[in-house]
């Protein structure tokens, strides 16, 4: 009568962690299985219900909300459930983390997280990125990196100046690249700076079809996510992603909630 | 909106739950010190039985005073708490104590000393006719003084109210009787005289000036009789009110147990019991108020029900934290996925 299943019997195959590894560099990131299965979930709603466009942006209301990862985790599920074409594309110049992301600081106390990951950002070597390519310095086919899903192509950010950004973010040439990923891509996953961190954002927001609000649960307060939202109102918006959630109350409490 | 609510406290309270129990478990410790360091008390008690229906208290109808809806023992006790509440009787009281020598410090310590008293006194009805009147403190001696001091006075109090009209009617009559009875005499000592200044006469009758004066002097005298005998009626009904009075307080307030000075110190699980709700309660509120506090000021989204309701967009994933997850390195050449697509195809 008050029978409780305590494990699983089995573990289900979509709880497997996946992994994204740049061909030929030390750079790669495992996706815990857990957090796999939700994005899977997100994926598959939103395949199902079609109303997943062939670019989506992935921003936040501040920074630190885990848009990288996320874009990151959406980008390897996506190639390796569907065999799609997917890029990743980071326009976040202020603050870059694609690869960053791929190359995970060893484990530190959580004060010193974000130092770790910035020192971690900064020993990585400058690789070309879409600034280069915005400003011809570089071509697609250089600063796109191959990863070991056939279809899915990372494009880091690049390097540019605080004055540069603007430019690039309004650009002709962005558009310009965007229709050549368009051609070459199923998908094109945007990761965006933070909306309420520079304006650039809006524009940046504008080139996509509809736009996910990584938020950090727990964390970020439901204002400044408004706020957000009400920026980017001129995008479709898919909807908001929960990310980094720790539910604290038991599980079995949960259920004995009435749902209203 | 009540889901969310009972999540959000839910949630407040399993994010720190022994920062949210800390209130809780220290007011239960303080609650445990309390009672086991505090001094222990000494309890003494003594109990008035109050007989209203007395003979003589029935055949005089003294006791009027009291209406039939208030048995006996609450009317006493009203009347001592009242009492109590009057500096005069608290300080006559504290007289017959220990804490007399208090009443030489300032004005502070004597209010002190006095409320120290009322809060020190209970008075208790023990059914219709008798009243306990307890007191508890760290000292025993002063705890006995206390219920004697109290019940002393209180029954000082109720004879000498009642004494001390008695009193004044019978001076007063007393002090009218001597000059009455001057009077008299005088009017009777006038009347002699005038008789023998005129005696009947052997034949006939008075000659009527004669008659009219001899008249006077045995009006005069019948007055002064009249009154005097009225101040000796006056005279002895106040005696007997005094004495009636006397036997109806000794009647009607009989000390059936005399306080004594306690040897034990009390231990009352009723106390203990209110002393622990007490801290428990306190612990409950400071514990719910952080959860609640906590549940308030947390303005971030925690719930699925957060977005729908705060945003009004929809959840598309809730990604759980995860450490890193390690995997070996593999080899780094593409792996081309042959998968069905989820995607309809155009």
């Amino acid at each position: 009568m008050f029978g409780f299943r305590k494990k699983p019997t089995s573990v289900a195959e979509s709880e497997l962690p996946l992994t994204i590894e740049v061909v030929g560099e030390n750079l790669r990131r495992s996706f815990a299985g857990s957090q796999v299965d939700q994005i899977r979930r997100m994926l598959t709603d939103l395949l199902v219900e079609q109303r997943l466009p062939s670019r989506v942006g992935f921003t936040s209301a501040l920074r630190g909300e885990g848009v990288s990862y996320i874009t990151l985790a959406s980008a390897a599920t996506l190639a390796h459930d569907t065999g799609k074409r997917v890029c990743v594309l980071e326009l976040n110049w202020l603050h870059p983390g694609l690869l960053s992301n791929l190359n995970p600081p060893p484990p530190v106390s959580k004060r010193d997280r974000r130092q770790a990951a910035e020192s971690v950002s900064r020993s990585l070597p400058p690789r070309p990125g879409v600034a280069e390519v915005l400003r011809g310095q570089a071509s697609l086919a250089e600063t796109l990196l191959p990863t070991n899903y056939a279809g899915l192509f990372l494009l880091p950010a690049g390097s540019t100046t605080a004055d540069q950004r603007p430019l690039l973010a309004r650009s002709p040439e962005l558009r310009m690249l965007l229709e050549t990923l368009d051609a070459q891509f199923d998908y094109i996953l945007f990761d965006i700076p933070a909306v309420l961190e520079t304006s650039d954002t809006l524009a940046l927001v504008a080139l996509t079809s509809a736009c996910a609000l990584v938020v950090r649960h727990g964390v970020t307060p439901i204002t400044e996510v408004k706020r957000a939202l009400n920026d980017i109102k001129h995008v479709p918006i898919l909807g908001v992603i929960l990310n980094q959630a720790q539910i604290a109350t038991p599980r079995w409490i949960h259920r004995l909630i009435p749902q209203e | 909106m009540v889901r969310l609510i009972v999540l959000r406290l839910l949630e407040s309270f399993f994010r720190r739950p022994l920062f949210s129990l800390a209130p809780f478990v220290l007011a239960l410790l303080i609650g445990v010190g309390y009672i086991l360091f505090s001094p222990p008390e000494y309890l003494s008690s003594g109990k008035i039985y109050v007989e209203k229906e007395s003979l003589l208290a029935s055949l005089t109808s003294s006791n009027s005073d009291v209406s039939w809806w208030v048995t006996p023992a609450q009317a006493t006790s009203n009347e001592i708490y009242e009492l109590l509440a009057t500096n005069t009787f608290v300080r006559s009281a504290i007289q017959q104590t220990k804490l007399e020598p208090l009443m030489a410090g300032g004005p502070d310590v004597v209010w002190e000393t006095f409320t120290f008293f009322r809060e020190t006194i209970s008075v208790n009805t023990l059914g219709d006719k008798l009243v306990e009147i307890r007191a508890t403190t760290d000292d025993p001696e002063l705890s006995y003084q206390m219920v004697v001091a109290t019940m002393d006075t209180y029954l000082k109090w109720k004879m000498n109210n009642d004494f001390q009209e008695s009193i004044a009617a019978q001076k007063f009559f007393e002090e009218l009787i001597a000059p009455y009875q001057a009077d008299v005499d005088a009017a009777r000592q006038a009347l002699i005289d005038f008789l023998s200044a005129n005696p009947e006469p052997v034949r006939g009758e008075r000659p009527p000036g004669e008659q009219f004066q001899l008249d006077q002097l045995q009006a005069a005298l019948a007055r002064a009789e009249e009154r005097l005998s009225a101040a000796q009626e006056n005279e002895e009904s106040a005696r007997l009110a005094l004495v009636k009075n006397e036997s109806l307080i000794r009647q009607t307030y009989q000390i059936i147990d005399q306080p004594e000075i306690p040897l034990r110190a009390e231990f009352s699980i009723t106390g203990f019991i209110r002393n622990m709700v007490i801290f428990v309660a306190i612990g409950v509120f400071l514990s719910a108020s952080l959860i609640g506090g906590g549940a308030l000021l947390d303005r971030s989204l925690r719930f699925p029900v957060d977005v729908q309701n705060g945003l009004g967009v929809p959840l598309l994933a809730l990604v759980p934290f995860s450490k890193e997850v390690s995997v070996p390195a593999s080899t780094t050449a593409p792996v081309e996925a042959e998968q069905p697509s989820l995607q309809p195809q155009v």
